[in-house]
């Protein structure tokens, strides 16, 4: 684009009064929203959540009081007490600090996808969206993709490429990445008919620069608030992979196959299954909400009444 | 309506077409050859070959192909490997379980989410309100599996009310069918429970605004009939097109469910064929759950515009 065309647009700074605070000052847009977003309780009560799980899987090195797979076969299936705080497994290992453990895996599978998610997400949904010719058949196929049950789909996938980390990460991307592409699609297909992407045609920019540019940075919102719930769906079905015995291979410890061992003793020692399912409960509890407090500031047109 | 059902039923099939040859193609993702990886590893060359001839997996993948889609147009999804039957049979077999475990999960979701809905948008912003709405979010993120093993522990372990696991066919009698399947149906419900009754209360927030609730109120209507005739009416409208989403849900769902409470359903058989590799039945269960998908949706489309003649004209 030429020079003169970006300093008319763009060479008066907008100094108007909603970018400054209660004293006068300038504030970025970005402290704007994060003073919404702080003034929204059901958001902070969904960072605290997800903080807390974040700390867990940060800091499991030091919070645990075991190693994540030191047996102790002399007690096994061992009732909570003073050294192992929340009993023991079939192994005789530590259920807390398999838990805390977990918790890494879960976030590190959860965040991965998330990224992957993002990426493939966004190509495919405007490219879909900003070349008419292709949006058919992309779509067609995004269809037919979304007809299985994602969680099925992710079963399949993990299964047939061999149960590891990564093709945990690659199967669940593979059956949520279509939900996020049709959101994208959804926000080019209306963004770029705006008079500043016309302008931004006008003034001949290349359709990259009107992608990147213009058009993606735009739809950021809805694509921000759909990967927080893609987090918390992908948390959940990790787990699920995990209980069914395609997730990370063991000894790895993951809440999901922490569930599954603890369900081949659960009249003996049914400790074992409690702890990960509530941490699973708080993590997706606390993604949910973040996801809602985003929806709320970030997406007013998506806003659920409140 | 009559060219909106053509069109609405026409678009179906790029999409079925699609399901299909994603069906298909889902056994070239197994590294490696998948005769000797069915096999196991203590099998005897003969048997690799054995199992490659039965899968045609020595045929040139266009022939495989083709007969993949003669063999559906004849409603033939395949042998089972380890079943010893087809793939069509076992599936039927399976799926007065899985519906009876889908149909019921739905019947008490929906019906607790609109109860749940209602009350919490007329008394908007109240305590009421807030604790509904606690629950809806946790029933969106609650494991269902986990809360599975919770009740089984809680109520049929510990207090003995329920069985375990295992299913009761209906014909035994409705009592015990009803109690073999209601822990799984509530495990299974959760999830679409949080769903309905956030939309539920959306759109009944929406529809009591709406002019002619303030008419039906300004004539005398008491307030139940306001709430319970012209506004219900039409929050159910927006609600039925969930369902087809809901339906998606069940059927992935029900795949865990079933396998926590062993039930003997068409879920749990998909499972065990992905457990084991069992090919045909992976690839039939896969076209069958998305076909059920697809047409549910194409229902609810047909459902909607009946609803709401408004749809059919855009």
């Amino acid at each position: 684009m030429p020079g003169w065309i970006r300093g008319c647009a763009m060479s008066e700074p907008r100094l108007d009064e909603a970018e400054q605070d209660g004293a006068g000052r300038w504030r970025s847009p970005a402290w704007k929203t994060w003073r919404r977003l702080r003034n929204h309780r059901l958001f902070m009560t969904g960072l605290i959540l997800f903080g807390l799980v974040a700390v867990m899987a940060l800091a499991a090195g030091f919070l645990a009081p075991h190693p994540p797979n030191q047996n102790n076969f002399r007690y096994r299936l061992g009732a909570p007490t003073e050294t192992y705080l929340l009993g023991t497994d079939g192994f005789g290992r530590d259920v807390l600090s398999r838990v805390l453990y977990g918790a890494r895996v879960s976030l590190r599978i959860g965040l991965m996808v998330v990224i992957l998610n993002g990426i493939l997400g966004t190509f495919i949904g405007s490219t879909a969206g900003y070349f008419r010719r292709l949006d058919n058949p992309i779509m067609r196929l995004m269809d037919g993709l979304m007809a299985f049950p994602a969680i099925l789909l992710a079963i399949a996938l993990a299964a047939a490429l061999g149960a590891s980390e990564i093709n945990v990460v690659l199967a669940l991307t593979a059956a949520y990445a279509p939900r996020t592409a049709r959101i994208v699609r959804a926000s080019v297909l209306v963004i770029r008919e705006m008079e500043y992407v016309q302008a931004a045609v006008a003034a001949g920019a290349g359709y990259l620069r009107i992608l990147f540019r213009h058009i993606l940075t735009n739809s950021m919102a809805p694509l921000i608030v759909q990967l927080t719930f893609i987090f918390a769906v992908s948390v959940l079905a990790e787990a699920v992979l995990s209980f069914i015995g395609v997730g990370p291979p063991p000894p790895t410890p993951t809440w999901g196959n922490i569930i599954a061992d603890g369900r081949n003793y659960i009249r003996e020692a049914p400790w074992i299954s409690l702890l990960p399912g509530i941490a699973i409960a708080v993590t997706v509890l606390g993604l949910n909400l973040l996801g809602d407090g985003l929806r709320d500031v970030l997406d007013p047109r998506m806003r659920i009444e409140r | 309506m009559g060219r909106y059902l053509v069109y609405r039923l026409l678009s179906a099939i790029p999409v079925l077409l699609i399901v299909s040859l994603l069906s298909f193609l889902i056994i070239f993702l197994v590294p490696g050859d998948p005769a000797s990886e069915i096999a196991g590893p203590g099998a005897s060359a003969d048997e690799v070959s054995r199992i490659r001839q039965s899968l045609g997996l020595d045929q040139h993948v266009g022939i495989r192909m083709l007969a993949w889609y003669q063999r559906l147009l004849q409603g033939d999804l395949g042998q089972s490997i380890l079943l010893n039957r087809g793939v069509t049979t076992a599936i039927l077999e399976r799926a007065p379980v899985t519906l009876s475990l889908a149909g019921l999960a739905l019947v008490l979701s929906l019906g607790l989410a609109l109860v749940l809905g209602v009350v919490a948008a007329v008394r908007q912003n109240t305590w009421v309100d807030q604790s509904a709405m606690t629950m809806a979010l946790l029933g969106l993120s609650l494991p269902d599996f986990w809360v599975g093993l919770v009740m089984i522990y809680l109520f049929a372990v510990l207090l003995g009310w329920f069985p375990t696991g295992g299913y009761v066919e209906m014909s035994k009698g409705v009592g015990p069918w009803l109690r073999s399947l209601i822990m799984p149906a509530t495990a299974l419900g959760l999830a679409q429970l949080g769903l309905l009754a956030r939309i539920t209360r959306a759109t009944m927030l929406e529809v009591l605004r709406q002019d002619y609730v303030r008419t039906a109120r300004a004539k005398g209507a008491p307030e139940r009939h306001v709430i319970g005739r012209h506004a219900l009416a039409n929050t159910l409208i927006p609600v039925v097109t969930v369902i087809g989403i809901i339906v998606g849900i069940l059927l992935g769902g029900a795949v865990v469910v079933e396998s926590v409470f062993a039930l003997p359903g068409v879920g749990r058989l998909i499972i065990g064929a992905i457990l084991r590799r069992d090919y045909p039945v992976i690839q039939g269960g896969l076209l069958l759950t998305a076909s059920i998908y697809v047409f549910v949706n194409i229902l609810v489309d047909i459902l909607y515009a009946w609803l709401d003649p408004r749809v059919r004209y855009e």
